[in-house]
């Protein structure tokens, strides 16, 4: 009986935790969906109510620039938008996060699942219905589809979240891990799944917006495109909106261009650099390898989204908790400097964002303070997260193996 | 049908024969019938022939031809009546609108006929009084209304000439130039400025006709000008409409070209004369409104609007003699509308100023001495006497008017029953659905921009705009009310319209079922970018339930803008023009208009406020939304910080990934060691170093120190050696001085390339 209980305990716990989610968005989702950090202006579900009232005045979604999601996600929720969608999502991410602690044949499963479980910027996304906590389930089911040879799957969650979910590159991004998850016969499949998915559902989102007056491909211009201009300058907690503010018109072009190439700057590089310290047939670290390059990708994205949130924070530390937590064996990983000073980058990343609505607040309600200093958390926590990214990259390398040692021995056969 | 072809032909061939040349017969009157147009021409002129082949093509052609002829015959046998109406006097008796010009011949105060009328008014009604022992000070509001009115077929020939001779004496002819050339039938026009609270005492106590001229004074804040188009070509409309604005404007040193720039479209209310309760709603595609909350009226507004008005000159006299536009723009709230309209034949405009003068000492509220009043108010040492060219000249005061060619202003009998006889409900049925935003602060008008109270309602960073509609029952017979709204909300805010909800409050404060308060007739249309982007929004209230305030809301976002986006005066913040709107009860038994108004302006406030039609709109204060403004003095800051975290991301990681496995292996052995990373001053001192040991001690001593070891021994020099060559630098410097010390530093520079 006691181990029946000690093997239903972390069943209870996540339990507790999506109960604890369905309280909270009961109580507080109509305060917390209008908070820009936690629910910004492209995945408030308050936008999606926009749009379909909008819908009902005989114009197209995208008329008020209101609404910035996918014309199939209009559909797919229901019209009195409730909790329950987002907690579904957040246990499809739970049971997505243990499947990968599973894949890699980790002892720490319950408690990496509980990592999402419980992680405070995840509950409030769920709570502020953002609909950023969709992509997250789906990212992470993709990647645990690929962890589980599960290619057709994957593509198709990552094609989802590309068409249905449109205005994130994530998905784009994390193909490359998850391809380097799959072994190379399956990595076909994920392609095929891709297509497969995204060709009908970009049509009917095509469809849709001819029905509803407007060219059939505004929804492009609209997701993909107006996060790409940084449209919206409400506050997040990215370091684009008061640079785009505060840009002159004849630099903005230039500036979002520069800012959205770091990420690509460093994922091709990564891989390409980690790829070359495996030894062919090593499969075991071939994975560990790619995901390494997941939560490299997963940080970058977070420091360089024109639109970051609370659902993109729960992203990256659970992707980032993959080899934080389940590669304890690589050379004692957990010896880098960085895991000495988590507690103290951990406290930082959990105070520092208390002072966003304050901060805000006090600047854009009351006049009583400048907009600078809510520029300057931002920056500072951007900060830590870039930190974060280049101590994950130090500490992948590090476990490098010498040139030396990685010669191939002489074939005797 | 056979005899229906021969008969047209026949009309055809008469007309062919008088007017050989004629295409199209206008002015046909009503007795001729269907009358024929002159497309038929191109038919041969033997009408014998005609017939003919008319017989020989059939049913089908002969269909299609009386079909023409009828439609054509319509159009004009309507543009006949246009121009006839003057003349028929059954048809003018049809319409709604009150007569005026017989309205005052039945008063005997003289008609117009097909001339040129002009009538001059004054209404004067106390708002606030405080009396002390020893002085006494009011608040007066006064109205100036001055009319004139004019058959279309005198104005047009008097418009079309330019000479003095043949202009008409009563009639601003630059307005009518206006009227005629912008091809609007209607046009309306407002400047003001100030505010003033409008006490809402028991309506028992307050004179009817005084609180609907009060409710149609409350204008915007700024100016804004409507107008009406005879046709739906909307491409043309909008030029006519920009033309209009920078003709009004032009002539009353005003910015209207603002307001048409950046219009709404109304389709519902505005013009709601087209708008017919319980029935379905016309849409108004002809009509611009557009306002400019920070266009304020001003002395120049007040003088170029003077100067329209006739009697000028050494020769003022009448009511124009009170006017001092100097001496208005100290008052609390002043403003002058000008309106035209084309109306069965006839051309009215009209010139109005309001003004709201506040410490008016040595009379109160309880005098009835009008001459008391006229002196503290406006300095008038003497009455003003009547003008020989005016029709009427009263001024109206606690509901009696007072004629001013009666040198004793006594009450005048003949026009105080008429007065009475105007205190009907549906008067007051206006004054009782007043929104409660000019009273309490609250709402579309009131400071409701960004209140405390309802940020926690809709969040941080948003706002909710309310409008508060009071109704009273009993002067509205337990009616429906409908109240329609027009609102231009610029692209400074963000609406949405999901959040649009209208609650009903019962008087004992009470939430009311949900079916009192309703909205229909929602509108929301974006404005295209070219004329300022945002929304334009209509919707109607109805109000079923006596006694009850409903409290419509709507939630926007105050939008954060780019630096350049920013006004020179960011920190005022941006102007959300007042919201257009209209009352009317829904009662379908009243079909017609009252048509028994004594005076233009009685029958000015009776039309917009007795009857199930609202003609005119009314507006309400401007709000004023603060925008988040960034800190505009440190640009460069921002962007050099920024871009510096971006740049030192990708810096590292690259310099991470361009590390040989060799470099980190070392990195790992001097950690495990306990020994520093070189710090970048110390790599410099190292080059510097080996430099120098190549000098003196050649290349074979230099190359002794890139090894491992050895770097470990200067290794454990960090942090010393730049402290070291600061030191040594500054001793040298401060010995040789300054200038030899630079000397000496170009030469080792050039020495080593």
């Amino acid at each position: 009986m006691a181990g029946v209980q000690r093997h239903m305990r972390p069943a209870f716990t996540t339990a507790a935790a999506l109960l604890f989610r369905a309280a909270l968005a009961y109580f507080f989702s109509d305060v917390l969906e209008r908070a820009p950090q936690i629910s910004t202006p492209f995945h408030s579900s308050a936008a999606a109510r926009e749009a379909r009232a909008l819908i009902k005045l005989g114009l197209s979604p995208y008329a008020g620039e209101a609404y910035h999601g996918g014309p199939l996600l209009l559909l797919a929720l229901p019209d009195d938008v409730a909790a329950l969608p987002f907690v579904l999502a957040d246990a499809v991410t739970i049971f997505a996060a243990t499947a990968i602690a599973n894949a890699f044949d980790a002892k720490q499963v319950h408690t990496f699942a509980l990592v999402h479980a419980w992680n405070p910027w995840a509950i409030l996304a769920c709570a502020a219905r953002s609909t950023a906590t969709l992509d997250t389930a789906l990212c992470v089911g993709a990647l645990a589809c690929a962890a589980h040879e599960q290619g057709l799957l994957s593509g198709v969650l990552l094609a989802l979240c590309l068409n249905v979910l449109p205005g994130s590159v994530l998905p784009i991004l994390l193909m490359l891990p998850c391809l380097a998850l799959l072994s190379q016969r399956r990595r076909i499949s994920l392609a095929v799944g891709a297509l497969a998915t995204t060709i009908p559902v970009a049509a009917v989102n095509c469809l849709l917006c001819t029905h509803w007056g407007d060219t059939p491909f505004a929804w492009l211009d609209e997701t993909f495109g107006a996060q790409a201009r940084t449209e919206s300058l409400v506050p997040n907690m990215g370091l684009s909106w008061y640079l785009q503010i505060q840009t002159f018109p004849e630099y903005r072009r230039t500036m979002q261009c520069v800012m959205y190439m770091h990420v690509g700057a460093l994922a091709v590089p990564a891989w390409l650099r980690l790829r070359s310290s495996v030894r062919d047939g090593d499969v075991i670290r071939h994975r560990r390898v790619a995901m390494h390059v997941a939560a490299l990708v997963a940080t970058s994205h977070l420091v360089f989204r024109p639109y970051p949130s609370a659902a993109d924070v729960a992203t990256t530390v659970l992707i980032s908790a993959v080899p934080l937590m389940l590669f304890k064996d690589d050379r004692g990983i957990l010896m880098i400097s960085y895991v000495k000073g988590l507690p103290v980058v951990t406290l930082f990343l959990l105070v520092f964002p208390l002072l966003y609505p304050v901060l805000y607040y006090l600047w854009a309600e009351t006049d009583a303070a400048n907009a600078n200093f809510l520029w300057w958390s931002c920056l500072f926590v951007n900060g830590i997260w870039i930190a974060h990214a280049l101590a994950q990259l130090d500490a992948a390398l590090r476990f490098e193996e010498p040139d030396e040692e990685r010669k191939e021995p002489a074939c005797t056969g | 049908m056979a005899r229906q072809a021969r008969d047209t032909c026949g009309v055809v061939s008469h007309r062919r024969r008088s007017r050989s040349h004629r295409l199209v017969s206008v002015g046909v009157g009503v007795g001729v019938g269907v009358s024929v147009p002159g497309g038929l021409h191109v038919f041969p002129r033997n009408h014998t022939h005609v017939c003919r082949v008319l017989r020989s093509c059939g049913s089908l052609y002969l269909y299609v031809l009386v079909t023409c002829v009828v439609l054509l015959g319509r159009s004009t046998v309507s543009g006949g009546l246009a121009s006839a109406s003057a003349s028929s006097a059954s048809l003018s008796s049809s319409e709604s609108e009150p007569s005026h010009d017989s309205v005052m011949a039945s008063h005997g105060l003289g008609s117009a006929g097909l001339g040129c009328s002009w009538h001059e008014e004054l209404l004067i009604h106390p708002l606030v009084s405080s009396a002390s022992s020893a002085s006494s000070s009011s608040t007066v509001f006064a109205r100036f209304h001055f009319s004139a009115s004019q058959s279309a077929s005198s104005s047009s020939s008097s418009s079309a000439s330019s000479t003095k001779e043949n202009s008409n004496e009563c009639m601003p002819m630059d307005v009518l130039q206006i009227l005629t050339y912008s091809n609007a039938t209607e046009f309306r026009t407002s400047l003001a400025s100030g505010r003033w609270t409008q006490p809402l005492g028991d309506a028992a106590d307050v004179d009817p006709v005084a609180n609907a001229a009060l409710a149609d004074a409350a204008r915007p804040r700024g100016s804004e000008l409507y107008a009406k188009f005879d046709d739906g070509n909307n491409t043309y409309n909008n030029e006519r409409f920009a033309s209009l604005a920078h003709a009004l404007g032009g002539m009353l040193s005003a910015d209207f070209g603002t307001a048409a720039a950046t219009h709404g479209e109304p389709r519902i209310m505005v013009a709601p004369a087209t708008f017919h309760i319980g029935n379905q709603t016309k849409r108004n595609a002809n009509c611009k409104y557009g306002a400019v909350p920070s266009e304020f009226a001003c002395t120049e507004n007040l003088s170029r609007a003077l100067r329209l008005l006739p009697g000028g000159g050494a020769h003022v006299a009448g009511l124009r003699t009170l006017l001092r536009p100097r001496e208005f723009v100290a008052a609390d709230a002043y403003g002058v509308h000008l309106a035209a309209r084309k109306e069965q034949g006839r051309i009215h405009v009209s010139v109005t100023y309001d003004v709201v003068l506040s410490n008016v000492k040595g009379w109160n509220d309880k005098d009835d001495d009008l001459a008391s009043l006229l002196r503290a108010a406006f300095n008038a040492k003497d009455l003003p006497k009547a003008p020989s060219t005016a029709q009427t000249s009263v001024i109206w005061m606690h509901g009696v008017a007072h004629a001013l060619n009666d040198t004793s202003l006594t009450r005048n009998k003949h026009l105080d029953a008429s007065v009475h006889h105007t205190r009907i409900p549906a008067l007051r049925a206006y004054r009782s659905i007043v929104p409660a935003s000019r009273n309490t602060a609250r709402g579309w008008g009131g400071s409701l921009a960004r209140p405390f109270a309802s940020l926690g309602h809709a969040g941080v960073g948003r706002s909710a705009l309310a409008i508060d509609v009071v109704r009273e029952v009993k002067y509205t017979g337990g009616k429906a009310v409908i109240t329609c709204f027009h609102q231009r909300l610029p692209s400074a805010v963000q609406p949405y319209f999901h959040t649009l909800d209208a609650r009903a409050l019962l008087k004992n404060g009470s939430e009311a079922p949900a079916d009192i308060a309703k909205l229909t007739e929602i509108s929301a249309m974006p404005v295209p970018p070219a004329r300022g982007g945002g929304w334009t929004l209509e919707f109607c209230l109805r109000l079923t339930s006596p006694w009850s305030t409903a409290r419509v809301t709507l939630d926007v976002e105050e939008r954060h803008l780019h630096i350049d986006e920013h006004p020179p005066d960011a920190n005022r913040g941006v102007d959300l023009p007042a919201a257009a709107y209209c009352s009317v009860v829904d009662d379908d038994d009243a079909t017609t208009q009252r048509t028994d108004a004594p005076t233009p302006l009685m029958a000015l406030l009776q039309s917009r406020t007795g009857g199930p039609l609202c003609h005119g709109h009314y507006a309400d204060n401007g709000v004023l939304v603060f925008l988040p403004v960034p800190d505009m003095s440190m640009p460069y800051n921002v962007i050099c910080f920024t871009s510096t975290v971006a740049s030192m991301f990708v810096t590292m990681a690259l310099s991470t990934l361009l590390k040989r496995r060799e470099e980190i292996k070392l990195a790992e052995q001097r950690r495990k060691l306990g020994l520093r990373e070189p710090s970048s001053m110390t790599v410099v001192a190292r080059k510097l170093i080996r430099q120098v040991v190549r000098l003196i001690r050649g290349n074979e001593a230099a190359s002794k120190l890139t090894k491992p070891d050895e770097l470990v021994k200067i290794s454990k020099l960090d942090g010393k050696l730049p402290l070291l060559f600061i030191g040594l630098g500054g001793a040298y410097v401060a010995s040789v001085g300054v200038d030899k010390a630079e000397g000496e530093l170009r030469r080792v520079f050039r020495k080593f390339g």
